[in-house]
């Protein structure tokens, strides 16, 4: 199981190093979600999806033959082999059929399941990439940020959340910053100016840790 | 954090319904596709073969793929039906590892918009989107030492002021500001 994961690994990074080279080229490759392949959904969570799908459709093919074959017991099938005439059990003149279909389909399955988790979760990192980016600024202390969504998308009431926080606290913080410019013009009056000047550091401080 | 928030677990699996249900939908779709197309494989590869079987004691000979495929299609819709079934299960529990995280972040915001600056992120075991979850508790810490550090200025300011003869408008007002802070932000 840890080597098929190591194989599989091995096959992602060969996979994301070619990625890299070719987006190198035109985008801002680190911040591109085509790119950051280990980024919000990990590969071995990814893997484990695609093991248990394969898991499933080589359990049902299993299954599929077993219940085929227990059928077609008690019936003989003629036919012909070049000029002879060849007469089986018809089970076992089904069984290759019934084998290379399932063969088949489990190369489907393997197909199938590659491709829409690695589809799944370029969609989910392409969705969830801004958000980093937004989240990282508020950090900074900038409450200007808005993040766009697309109605429907997954992550809308997320993005909606957000947008609501920022507003919240930068109204929080603007009040605060509203009484203390009150307070200092009413201040230059009749509080010393050493006061006075240390109200207007805490004004000027918070100007420089948030953006309002 | 109070531990039994850490210690809490999820019951609710059908969180983000549509997101879910898309989800599970397309899996079974594709099994349900599968189904189909190996019903047609299995006729395609029994061609050119006559089965002969005795039907009380009369002697049928039929064509292979018109024999089976009754049998074909009861084993496929058995296989399909079973199969889907564990599919909608496995697809729920996967789909839940990223629905339930994206649930739980969206409470979480909600939180620190109503100015909670001491709130951690926890998810839980196996979980994904860690790094976003990462991110929102480096932002709150940031955000905490920011607003930390006006609420020290301010008792600052205030202890100077209480030392030094000044109104007693001005210590109130001063007052006021810290407690304004207190009133807003949790940190």
């Amino acid at each position: 199981m840890n080597r098929i994961f190591a194989i599989y690994k091995a096959m992602l990074s060969h996979l994301a190093g070619a990625k890299r080279r070719i987006v190198q080229t035109c985008m801002d490759a680190p911040k591109h979600p085509l790119v950051a392949d280990n980024m919000f959904i990990s590969q071995e969570f990814n893997f484990r999806f695609i093991l248990k799908f394969c898991a499933f459709a080589f359990l049902g093919g299993l299954l599929f033959t077993s219940l085929i074959l227990i059928y077609c017991s008690g019936s003989l099938t003629t036919s012909f082999d070049g000029a002879r005439l060849v007469i089986k059990q018809t089970s076992l003149t089904v069984f290759p059929g019934v084998l290379y279909t399932n063969l088949i389909m489990l190369f489907m399955a393997v197909m199938i399941s590659i491709l829409s988790t690695f589809y799944f979760s370029y969609r989910i990192r392409k969705q969830l990439f801004p958000f980093r980016e937004e989240i990282n600024a508020i950090a900074k202390g900038d409450l200007t940020r808005t993040i766009q969504y697309q109605p429907h998308d997954l992550t809308m009431s997320l993005a909606q959340n957000i947008n609501l926080m920022t507003s919240n606290l930068n109204s929080k913080i603007c009040e605060f910053e509203t009484e203390l410019k009150q307070t200092i013009e009413v201040a230059h009056k009749n509080v010393p100016d050493e006061l006075v000047m240390e109200l207007i550091q805490l004004q000027r401080s918070i100007k420089e840790s948030f953006i309002l | 954090m109070s531990p039994s928030k850490k210690t809490y677990k999820r019951r609710q699996f059908f969180i983000k319904k549509e997101f879910q249900f898309r989800f599970i939908l397309r899996f079974c779709l594709s099994i349900l596709f599968g189904g189909i197309l190996s019903t047609c494989l299995v006729l395609y590869f029994s061609q050119g073969n006559l089965t002969s079987l005795f039907s009380n004691s009369r002697l049928v000979v039929t064509d292979t793929a018109f024999f089976i495929l009754p049998a074909v299609l009861y084993t496929n819709l058995v296989t399909i039906v079973i199969i889907s079934l564990s599919m909608i299960v496995v697809t729920l529990f996967v789909s839940h590892k990223i629905a339930g995280p994206l649930f739980r972040l969206e409470k979480d915001i909600s939180v620190i918009a109503e100015g909670d600056l001491t709130y951690t992120v926890y998810l839980r075991k196996g979980d994904q989107l860690r790094e976003l979850s990462a991110d929102i508790n480096l932002m709150t810490k940031c955000l905490n030492n920011n607003v930390t550090k006006i609420k020290a200025d301010v008792e600052r300011i205030m202890i100077s002021a209480s030392n030094q003869d000044t109104p007693e408008w001005f210590q109130k007002k001063l007052q006021q500001l810290h407690e304004q802070i207190g009133q807003n932000f949790k940190l």
